[in-house]
């Protein structure tokens, strides 16, 4: 109970740091429409095929400026004071949960504003919701075991974005095959199948980075 | 001398690979045929180009040829000539009918000479016939006697239409591949005892096989490109056991980028270490789950990533079995020497 409750507490002490620097929201905001203002306007007529791949890069790099903050602003006293306080299994429940959600509310962001300033081929809208879901599920796991590695090894931001995206491949290309059938590009007879091995990957990642981080962490 | 018996037989066995693997001939083989489409109830003479039959050697009477497309229809050759050390001309009498009732069908072309035995090239000749009479077709392509044939003398590797010599590739190529992923575990299993007991000497053994591992999948990178610029007529396509091979060696190239970038010899132990496991857990399924769900050009659909079970002959085996050891324990060496090397550089900064 003490532990869901100590992880409850972070996730809610990450939220309220969020919103006390209100310029991190905003200046993700305005990175996503600012990108997909540019990519509507290079790009005057956008098939559903292209439509899916912008989608994913433009996640892919929006998630990983995001979560590069996200054990760099832990500056070093109060890292300490976090030892004192949680376990590191705790700490890391606890970003995971922490990036999953504001990640799923950054891809509905990056849909809407695609909706608004490209077009809207979505055939079937709650397949492609479930990738979204997934694929912030997916991604949250990589990037935050990554920049944990990454903010242990100083020069984090080149850092980060070269131990991330090798890494996030197999993850995304599954979530390409299921919003390619949430925009009826692929025929949706494997989704279940795909779905599957897509939670296989990441539960094999969980289990792996719940060990690693007390490792990474205590140094 | 006890101690590096493995060496030696490192070395034997590298040994054993390059000669006989460069120098085992190849079967003999039908490289093309032409013409390739006959008319039924014509007489015609097809020229045959070989590769390896020995025609030098043999007469022009110890050929027999066939036409079939079932090893119960056949017609055999009326005449046959050896022209020059490649090519050999054959000529048949096509019966007016065919043994279906399609208008076009296909015909594989047999040869067969004592010493050399048979080869075959599968589905070479279109025969199209205007009148259909399947009984008929069956009564006059019965008369081929296709029996009696000749097996071949000595070892040889199996001919493959398309791969021809560059067959001897899968010594290096696959073998590297599979040296490659030994050496990635080893270095696992090896980063998981460093994180368990923090002794220093596992990381270098862990991080020198990851070294040696990431050299010979570059190898097996440049082998295949190789390999495909010969057979596929490209260095590089958009395939995706391509692509995710090329995939993790970016991820491995990541890991000594993040070496290099920590100063601190513990902390870069530990998050290396911690970062060779993570990266390998996603290996498992850039490798082994995802070529398996999109159709590929690379050999092996369906089963194993690498390559199908009929691709390999025993012949094949005889070399190819060797040469994975040979490359495992030759990887195993170069991460020592590695490793020597960077106890030595430690103790020279130390003192």
């Amino acid at each position: 109970m003490n532990q869901i409750n100590n992880v409850w507490h972070l996730i809610v002490k990450d939220f309220n740091i969020e919103i006390r620097q209100r310029y991190i929201l905003a200046s993700i905001l305005l990175y996503v429409i600012s990108t997909v203002f540019i990519i509507s306007k290079i790009l005057q007529t956008v098939s559903p095929m292209l439509w899916n791949a912008i989608f994913w890069i433009l996640f892919i790099f929006t998630a990983v400026n995001a979560m590069m903050k996200s054990f760099n602003q832990e500056i070093s006293s109060r890292e300490l004071y976090y030892y004192y306080l949680a376990s590191p299994v705790e700490i890391i429940i606890a970003k995971f949960i922490y990036n999953f959600i504001s990640l799923i509310i950054m891809g509905l962001l990056i849909f809407g504003s695609f909706i608004i300033f490209i077009n809207n081929p979505i055939d079937h809208f709650a397949i492609f919701i479930v990738g979204i879901i997934l694929g912030a599920l997916g991604v949250s796991v990589v990037f935050t075991l990554v920049s944990a590695i990454a903010s242990k090894g100083g020069n984090s931001a080149t850092l980060m974005s070269v131990l991330s995206i090798p890494l996030i491949l197999p993850i995304i290309l599954f979530n390409l095959r299921i919003t390619a059938m949430g925009l009826n590009i692929l025929g949706s007879t494997t989704f279940v199948n795909d779905i599957l091995m897509l939670l296989a990957i990441i539960i094999i990642l969980v289990g792996v980075s719940l060990i690693l981080f007390p490792q990474i962490w205590r140094t | 001398m006890k101690k590096n018996w493995w060496k030696f037989l490192a070395i034997i066995l590298m040994l054993y690979v390059l000669i006989l693997g460069f120098l085992m001939p190849l079967k003999p083989g039908i490289i093309s045929v032409s013409p390739q489409s006959l008319n039924a109830g014509s007489q015609i003479t097809l020229k045959v180009k070989t590769y390896n039959a020995k025609l030098e050697e043999l007469k022009s009477a110890d050929f027999r040829a066939w036409l079939l497309n079932d090893t119960s229809f056949a017609i055999a050759a009326s005449k046959i000539a050896v022209l020059n050390a490649q090519t050999i001309d054959i000529d048949f009498e096509i019966p007016t009918y065919l043994t279906s009732d399609d208008k076009i069908v296909d015909y594989s072309l047999v040869i067969d000479a004592p010493k050399i035995g048979s080869f075959v090239l599968p589905a070479s000749i279109i025969i199209k016939q205007d009148s259909i009479n399947v009984s008929k077709g069956k009564d006059l392509w019965s008369k081929g006697n296709f029996k009696h044939l000749n097996h071949y003398e000595g070892f040889a590797i199996p001919f493959r239409n398309i791969l021809y010599e560059t067959l001897r590739n899968t010594y290096f190529h696959v073998s590297l591949w599979f040296s490659m992923f030994i050496l990635y575990l080893v270095s696992v299993i090896y980063s998981i005892k460093f994180l368990r007991n923090k002794n220093q000497d596992f990381d270098t053994i862990g991080s020198s096989l990851v070294e040696v591992g990431t050299l010979f999948g570059v190898l097996g990178l440049i082998t295949g490109s190789i390999w495909a610029k010969n057979t596929w007529g490209t260095y590089w396509t958009t395939d995706v056991k391509l692509n995710m091979a090329a995939v993790s060696m970016m991820i491995y190239a990541a890991y000594l980028i993040l070496r290099s970038s920590i100063q601190d010899e513990d902390r870069k132990a530990i998050i290396s270490s911690a970062y060779n496991i993570f990266a390998f857990f996603i290996i498992i399924p850039l490798i082994f789950v995802i070529p398996r769900l999109t159709d590929s050009l690379h050999p092996g659909n369906g089963g194993n990533p690498g390559f199908g079970g009929e691709d390999l002959d025993n012949t094949l085996r005889l070399v190819f079995y060797p040469a994975i050891i040979a490359f495992t324990l030759m990887g195993f060496w170069m991460s020592n020497l590695i490793i020597r090397y960077k106890k030595i550089k430690q103790k020279l900064s130390e003192s």
